[in-house]
């Protein structure tokens, strides 16, 4: 074989190679599944707690959708450790998402524990900055991982800017935006790596 | 004078094992056997001259009891790595032109 040829070759024998290995990551995703699940009902109800003027309903709703969240990424995490995972386990691109989701929700809690005593933020815009921390967050493993994430974080986005300009409705726009945006891009994961757990060797 | 190709990379073995650690930052032997579709011996090989090359860098622990090898990439592994792409990419390209 030519020296052409022997490059050609080898490139797309490199190229196959790296497409096989990343196909093979086994970033779950469930944890977007269960947080985008629990927004999509709680944003509207606290928005309806809140026009109804029923503050005791509102805080024992953010208590327990905090509380149900916390327990599902708990169980579910305790579970996976258990079960054999795909070969691919703890790669460079699950590593990253971990990374980038540990990072913008440590940014969310501490601007939500400090925006409202400090002035810098009302305690009802405190949704919206979770808006635009989800958006931030799907759209950075929209880079590392998955295209969709990059479009539901748009989504996302948009929902968060319709919650700046209607900041009444914040929970009945956000809701559905970030539920249906983290859902959505959550299940194509988790269903891939189910196909991908199928297939493997 | 011909192109240069890193010697240690010419076999398309070895070049696969280090294309995967360019994926990844590391990988077990077993990721890498079944990846690659090589045997366990045959790996064990190319591993090992890519170890002696300081092109990677190999680990031997117990997890749980069984052994776990893992395989990651040397800073220099990676430079060789970049260099033989990029002589591949101008050959290509050459004869494209």
């Amino acid at each position: 074989m030519s020296a052409p040829q022997t490059a050609a070759a080898d490139l797309e024998f490199i190229r196959g190679v790296i497409q096989r290995t990343d196909q093979q990551v086994d970033p779950h995703a469930f944890h977007y599944v269960h947080w985008g699940a629990i927004v999509l009902f709680w944003y509207p109800l606290a928005t309806y707690f809140e026009h109804q003027g029923n503050q005791t309903a509102y805080a024992w709703l953010g208590l327990g959708a905090l509380a149900l969240g916390v327990l599902l990424s708990t169980v579910r995490e305790i579970v996976l450790a258990r079960g054999p995972r795909l070969h691919g386990e703890n790669t460079f691109v699950g590593r990253q998402m971990t990374q980038i989701t540990i990072l913008c929700v440590a940014a969310g809690v501490v601007l939500s524990a400090l925006g409202p005593p400090t002035g810098f933020l009302a305690g009802r815009d405190v949704p919206t900055l979770w808006g635009l921390v989800y958006a931030t967050m799907a759209c950075m493993l929209g880079v590392v991982y998955r295209r969709s994430f990059l479009y539901a974080g748009l989504f996302i986005f948009a929902g968060a800017i319709g919650a700046i300009l209607w900041p009444q409705w914040n929970g009945y726009i956000l809701g559905p935006c970030m539920g249906l945006g983290m859902i959505v891009p959550g299940l194509q994961a988790e269903a891939r790596v189910k196909r991908l757990r199928a297939e493997a060797p | 004078m011909g192109p240069d190709f890193d010697p240690l990379l010419l076999s398309q073995a070895r070049l696969g094992i280090v294309s995967v650690l360019m994926t990844r930052k590391e990988a077990t032997f077993t990721d890498l056997k079944s990846l690659l579709g090589m045997t366990q011996g045959n790996l064990g090989v190319h591993l090992r001259k890519l170890e002696d090359g300081g092109y990677v860098r190999v680990t031997k622990s117990f997890v749980k009891r069984k052994p776990l090898t893992t395989a990651a990439l040397t800073p220099a592994g990676r430079k060789a790595f970049l260099g033989h792409l990029a002589t591949l990419e101008d050959i290509a390209r050459d004869a494209e032109a």
